[in-house]
This record gives structure tokens, sequence and C-alpha cells, in this order.
């Protein structure tokens, strides 16, 4: 008999959340899991090679006494070994030449494969990280229609534009659910959907008792109508990335069965980055669309990322 | 959103003439300049889709708050404001009256410090007092404006290392110490 209650409080979570992960993990791989969370992880860098090669930075780096490892999976990123100091504040981070970000969430603008003359919807964009490695991807060609709903947010997102030189992108304040208002037909659409940020525990331990299953259940509302706003304003053909920092199978595996059954044209498809685990095609006794498993999941213990899901969906015509 | 009218372009032109002895113009053709807000942006002219794409997409104005590069503000006087990047995309074209600072004068000034003499790695003259200088490090990267305090006399001549030499007006630690109220949109 598995004694939730006791492993809850030896690692310091709800017991709900250990209930849902022995729902997700099978009893061994829960505590690497666990035991991956306590570890914590590296910062991790993305070169903006619009500005510098990755070479010369990293020597740049490198004489500043900060050591870097290149991350073999992820084109132009790095994870930070050693430094005595923040590297935010680095003349480097400054003058734009990185941008500090965590390598799941360089994985969606990845699998979105955008190109210089793409017109991309970004929907959550701020603060901007995956903008930015979108505007990167498209050598600042094509256009980036960046959303966000937060003034505030979307201040920092323009600032970080600027900051990386990025020039093909219009920030636009509005809540994207409400996108079909702008009449525009997208050919790629990038959702890294709101989220309880339940895979985040790993850089954040207060996120082992903040977040309750309600929390959960009203993200999925708003994840599915953020969806169903991409797929209307989604070109035939094109493609939708969607992405949550969450391992909650309700705010993602969830979400895209539902939109499975709604929408016949929309159809998954398989990722490029032959990393992670496949997404979940059953869960608490409810099989799902079977081709979720070509979703994947990211964890800290199996990929040493935060917990991430990502999936591609294309719109068939 | 409109595009810029010739005399806001000469405008610009003439604003870093006048302040850094530039011609820009071989430069700033490489932009489209629009106005929007009273604030001007510039788009790459290479990339014509993104310029045709806002130009035919009238509903996008209720919720825009930027596009391409925030260039700088159109003051009801008529000035030009550049912002940081305003300036800096003209950096390359600026050969003198700038100051290079070394390691320690370029920490602080990302900090938002004042530049001291010790800070100063080499300058270019003319530096006239109370004039807009550009600040760049060793390799020559623009990291901010600054108001000088000294002429080039002092810098030839000064032993004080605490000398003050010039005060911050944009640097490029702002996008860290701002957190979103960088720009006033």
């Amino acid at each position: 008999m598995i004694d939730i209650k006791r492993i809850s409080e030896r690692y310091g979570y709800l017991p709900y959340m250990i209930e849902r992960y022995l729902k997700i993990f099978d009893y061994d791989e829960l505590f690497q899991y666990l035991d991956a969370v306590e570890r914590g992880l590296p910062i991790t860098i993305r070169v903006n090679t619009l500005k510098i090669p990755s070479d010369n930075l990293i020597q740049r780096l490198n004489s500043r006494g900060i050591s870097l490892e290149r991350i073999f999976w992820i084109p132009n990123a790095f994870k930070i070994i050693k430094t005595s100091f923040s590297i935010s504040s680095t003349p480097e981070h400054l003058l734009g030449y990185f941008f500090i970000q965590r390598v799941a969430s360089m994985i969606p603008p990845i699998e979105l494969a955008p190109t210089t003359t793409d017109l991309i919807l970004d929907m959550c964009a701020a603060p901007g990280a995956k903008t930015t490695h979108l505007c990167q991807l498209m050598k600042d060609m094509g256009v980036i229609i960046a959303v966000d709903k937060s003034y505030q947010r979307a201040k920092i997102l323009i600032e970080n534009l600027s900051r990386m030189g990025c020039l093909n992108t219009a920030v636009l304040n509005m809540d994207a659910r409400k996108i079909g208002k702008l009449k525009i037909k997208f050919s790629k659409i990038l959702l890294d959907a709101p989220c309880t940020g339940e895979g985040l525990v790993v850089i954040d331990k207060k996120r082992k008792k903040s977040r309750s299953m309600e929390d959960i259940l009203k993200m999925q509302r708003i994840q599915k109508q953020l969806l169903e706003a991409a797929i209307n304003v989604l070109d035939e053909g094109g493609l939708i990335v969607y992405s949550t920092c969450s391992i909650a199978p309700e705010e993602n595996e969830f979400v895209i069965n539902d939109i499975l059954e709604k929408y016949p044209s929309v159809k998954v498809k398989g990722l490029s980055i032959n990393s992670g685990s496949p997404g979940l095609t059953y869960y608490n006794g409810v099989n799902l669309n079977s081709d979720l498993k070509k979703a994947r999941r990211f964890y800290p213990h199996t990929t040493s990322t935060i917990g991430f899901f990502v999936v591609k969906l294309v719109k068939e015509g | 959103m409109r595009e810029a009218t010739p005399i806001e372009f000469q405008k610009i032109k003439k604003y870093f003439k006048k302040t850094f002895s530039i011609n820009i113009s071989d430069e700033i053709n490489k932009y489209s300049i629009f106005v929007f807000s009273s604030r001007i942006y510039l788009l790459d002219k290479q990339n014509k889709m993104f310029e045709r794409f806002l130009t035919k997409t009238s509903r996008l104005t209720t919720f825009l708050l930027s596009f391409g590069l925030y260039f700088g503000d159109l003051a009801p006087d008529g000035s030009i404001k550049p912002t940081l990047e305003g300036f800096c995309i003209f950096a390359k074209l600026i050969k003198k009256s700038y100051l290079v600072l070394n390691d320690a004068g370029e920490q602080m000034f990302l900090y938002g410090k004042s530049i001291l003499y010790e800070g100063v790695d080499h300058f270019k003259p003319p530096i006239k007092k109370y004039k807009l200088i550009y600040i760049f490090n060793k390799n020559h990267e623009c990291l901010g404006i600054a108001k000088s305090v000294v002429n080039d006399d002092f810098l030839g001549k000064n032993k004080e290392l605490h000398a003050l030499v010039a005060r911050p007006l944009y640097d490029r630690g702002l996008y860290i110490r701002s957190s979103g109220f960088l720009f006033k949109l």
C-alpha cells in the first residue's frame, strides 16, 4: 500500500498532487521525478544568432569566467556550468546576445519551424522568450503578431524585442481569445497557453502547495477557449504548436482530446525533436485519442528540463 | 498608423546631424518610417511582407502597442526624441566625439551610474561640455548615450580618478532595471 500522505509530507507537496503523479508515473519513476525536482536545474541560455555567432559569445563569456556546456539536442542552447555572478547583468545579455531561457521553452518555436515568409501568431507572447526565438529562426523576416492580454507584460515583451533586435514583430495588447476580431488568417500559430505552472515546481518550490484542482480546471477552460480561437484563425494546412509548463493531463492531453473530437479536420502531427516521453493516451480511467502519443512530455528526471508539454496540430483542408 | 512625412524624415536626419554631426541618410534609407500615436517606428525595407501586412490590416490598430523598431517619439513641438535603440542603430556612423569605457567603467555605466574619469579607457575628440555623446565599450559596442560635463581639454589634463566626466541618459542596463517601464506607450 502506497502511503501518499507520507510521500507528500516528505517532499512537501499537497497530497492530491502525489496522488495524480502516481497516475502518470509508476512508483519508481515517481521518486525519480520527485528527487530530480529537489536537485533543481541549471540556468540555460539561447544565443541570439541575429546578433552574434554562438562560438564568439561563448568565448566572450568564458573570458568573464563563465563556463558553459552545449545542449546538443537544441541548436544554440547552452547550460551554465559555473559563474560567480548573475549572468543577467553581463554586457552580453544587455546587448541582446543571449536570452536566459529554459530549454523546454525552446522546443515550441523549433517545432513550429517558421520560415521567412510565414505570418505567425504568438498568442500569449510575453515576456518574449519564444517570440524572440521565432524571430531568430525567421532571420527577422516574415511577420510575427505577438499578443498578450497584460499591458505591463506586453511592455516587457517590447523591451525584449528591442534588446534582441527583432524588427519583424507587431505587439498587440488584447485577449487572444478574441483574435478572430482581426479577421486575419495565420500560417502558423504558437500557443504557449497560460497554465498552473505545475512543471515549474523544479525552479519554484512554492508551487508544491500553491495550486488546487480548481485552478487546474479553471486553466483548462481558458486553454480550450484559446485553442479554439487559434483553430478559427489558422489557414487550412496551417500548423499550431500548443505547449504548457504544466504536467497536468487536464491542461494538456484532455484539452487536445476535446479539440480533436470537436474539430475533425485537426490532426496531431509528430514532433521533429526526438526527446521527451510520449503524450498520455490513458489517464485516470479515461481513454484518450491514440494520436496523443505523438505529443511529448518533458520532465526534470528524463530531459533535465522543467515539466513541459508540447503537441503539434495541423488543420487539414 | 501612417508613413512618416518628408518633413518628419528631414527632422530625424537634422537631429542627428545637429547633435552628433553625422549624416544618417544612407543608414536610415534601409528602413521604412512609420508614425503611430506620436511614436516613430522603423521597418526593415527588405521585409516587404511586414510593410504590406501593416498597411493593409487596419483592424490591427485598435490593439496595436508597437511594431518593428521603436525608434523614438515625436514630441508635440515637432522635435524628435530617440529611444536607446534609435540612437544605437546609428552608432557605427560615430567616428568622433565619443567615450570608450574600460571594463569597470562599462559595468558602472550599465548599472546606471555616472561615468568617472577612472572608467574611461579612451575618448575621441572633440568632447564638448553638456553635449550628448555616444558611449562604447572596448569592443566598440554601443552601451548608451550620456551627457558630458567636461570637455576634451579637461580629459587630456585631468589626474583626478574620481572626476565626473558624463551623466547617463540611456544605458543598456535599463532593460534589466526598468522591467516594463522603459517605454511609455
